[in-house]
């Protein structure tokens, strides 16, 4: 199998896989299909590091596998240790059924996008992967009010953005490696931020049931 | 000896469909560590109710009493015409291709249907109600599978599209067709009433196609049952020998391998039932109004195969 049909099966798996996890109103779950789906790029990054015999893409591989199928997850749960009520979503913005058509019809998008438009500066046949990714992970911080699933819709974002790296620069040069710490940037900085802002901004979970206390 | 073969085939269907079910309900058991009902149990029930009294309610019209006799015909049909004992057509098989075939199994559902709304009994208007709102997403995504089918075969003859899978492993292994697959995996397990989406139990809140022919008795609750484990083995007979595992199945005639094939089929169907039987263990039942993300995801991977076969050039 060569490069490209590696990076094509990974990008319709994760494709999949993220329709899963818009299905999914559990936390825990989408955190385990994304844990999944970033273990896979992780491995094909080690396999294709192998076939070139790059060192280096091997490292990247592991440090992928490392953070965003083990370290993030493994943060995931145990901060839905603490905030248990955030383990579920409550009130989807867009109901389950029509978010996944919309997921789909996103991909869809970004087929035609990478076919009228952007076919010369991708000239990969699944050229237009990315893209549809790149949509998908933007619709899923769209469509849900939870914090948790936000953050792993902009996770997917970067695995699409990985995903780019790969097919336009086979020669996976630094610039994505940067985007793996910026994962670590991603989970401390940006969840903090959004966090705060949900907090500050939209009443959900405990807050709704105070009224029910004796 | 076409003739002959598809006597065969009939006979195969007609006699070892209950032994499906009744496998599979044992297993299920089993697995939860029980002892679970005889394998032939589904045999029992039959032999019962063939010797049971027919009522039929006073409102019915004749139409009612009938409903059993036309689609039990249907599904007799329908295991004369598509691929389960060999991968090329017998007797009748040129009578139908595949969307004549998802057409017959239709029209069976849709007087199962109207059969059901004419017994004027609250529980089977509730469950024809359901199972329409089901079978108006759940049939489009079928037939849009057929079509993904016919796409990759340039027929929609099921025993072209076998024998194209049998001999191309690029076909086989491309991503067009295991996306199809899939998705039809998925509208199987909506057809044959498995969970997530329906339970075996008659609880009110769930029932779907159980609560349709409550109104049925005698011969003909016998008749709708068999018509039904018949539906089950037919369409998990299709799922095998034209999605998953078309191998094995004899492209030519003789009487050997389509004897030995015989047995082979019935490995593959016990292994698919054991998936079955693992899934209704372990999964819980979806309320209502959730099956509908089901369906979703089904139409989205019937989709995705379609862009698949554009964005790679599927087999070719």
């Amino acid at each position: 199998m060569s490069l490209d049909q590696i990076l094509g099966l990974l990008g319709f798996f994760t494709i999949v896989l993220t329709l899963f996890v818009q299905w999914q109103i559990y936390v825990t779950r989408a955190a385990v299909t994304f844990a999944i789906s970033s273990l896979l790029i992780a491995a094909a990054l080690v396999w294709a590091g192998i076939i070139e015999g790059e060192p280096l893409v091997i490292l990247l591989g592991g440090l992928t596998g490392a953070v965003r199928g083990v370290l993030i997850p493994l943060l995931v749960a145990r901060s839905l240790h603490v905030r248990p009520w955030r383990a579920r979503e409550l009130r989807p913005a867009v109901k389950t059924a029509t978010s996944i058509i919309v997921s789909l019809l996103l991909v869809l998008v970004g087929f035609a996008l990478h076919r009228f438009a952007l076919a010369d500066i991708v000239p990969a046949a699944n050229g237009f992967l990315p893209f549809a990714l790149f949509l998908q992970g933007s619709f899923l911080i769209i469509s849900k009010r939870n914090a948790f699933l936000q953050l792993i819709g902009y996770l997917v974002m970067e695995n699409a953005v990985l995903l780019l790296g790969s097919l336009v620069f086979p020669g996976l040069p630094l610039v994505i490696e940067a985007g793996v710490v910026l994962d670590l940037l991603g989970i401390v900085v940006v969840s903090q931020v959004i966090m705060r802002m949900r907090e500050a901004s939209v009443e959900e979970g405990a807050e709704s049931f105070e009224s029910l206390k004796g | 000896m076409l003739a002959a073969l598809s006597l065969l085939q009939l006979v195969f269907v007609l006699a070892l469909a209950p032994l499906l079910v009744g496998v599979q309900r044992r297993l299920e058991e089993r697995f939860q560590s029980q002892v679970g009902p005889s394998v032939f149990q589904p045999y029992f029930d039959l032999a019962k109710l063939f010797k049971k009294e027919s009522l039929v309610p006073i409102s019915a019209s004749p139409f009612f009493a009938l409903g059993p006799y036309i689609t039990f015909a249907f599904y007799i049909f329908l295991t004369l015409v598509l691929p389960i004992i060999t991968a090329f057509p017998l007797t009748f098989g040129p009578v139908v291709d595949f969307v004549g075939g998802g057409l017959i199994f239709g029209a069976a559902a849709t007087v199962k249907k109207l059969a059901a709304l004419d017994s004027r009994s609250n529980y089977a208007h509730l469950g024809t109600s359901r199972s329409a709102s089901i079978g108006a997403l759940s049939e489009p995504i079928m037939v849009f599978i057929f079509i993904m089918l016919g796409v990759l075969s340039k027929t929609n003859n099921p025993y072209v599209i076998n024998n194209i899978l049998q001999q191309s492993s690029t076909w086989y292994l491309s991503l067009l067709h295991w996306f199809v697959a899939s998705a039809f995996f998925m509208i199987l397990i909506v057809e044959t009433g498995q969970l997530p989406i329906e339970s075996h139990s008659t609880a009110e809140l769930g029932m779907i196609d159980q609560s349709m022919p409550i109104e049925y008795s005698g011969r003909e609750l016998a008749l709708y049952n068999w018509g039904g484990y018949m539906k089950q083995f037919i369409l998990m007979s299709v799922f095998l020998n034209v999605f998953t595992v078309p191998f094995w199945v004899p492209v030519h005639p003789g009487a050997a391998p389509i004897l030995a094939y015989l047995g082979i089929h019935l490995l593959k169907l016990l292994v698919l039932a054991t998936i079955f039987a693992l899934i209704n263990t372990t999964v819980s039942k979806y309320k209502l109004y959730k099956n509908f993300d089901f369906l979703a995801v089904a139409f989205s991977l019937a989709v995705l195969a379609s862009v698949a076969l554009y964005a790679t050039g599927g087999g070719r």
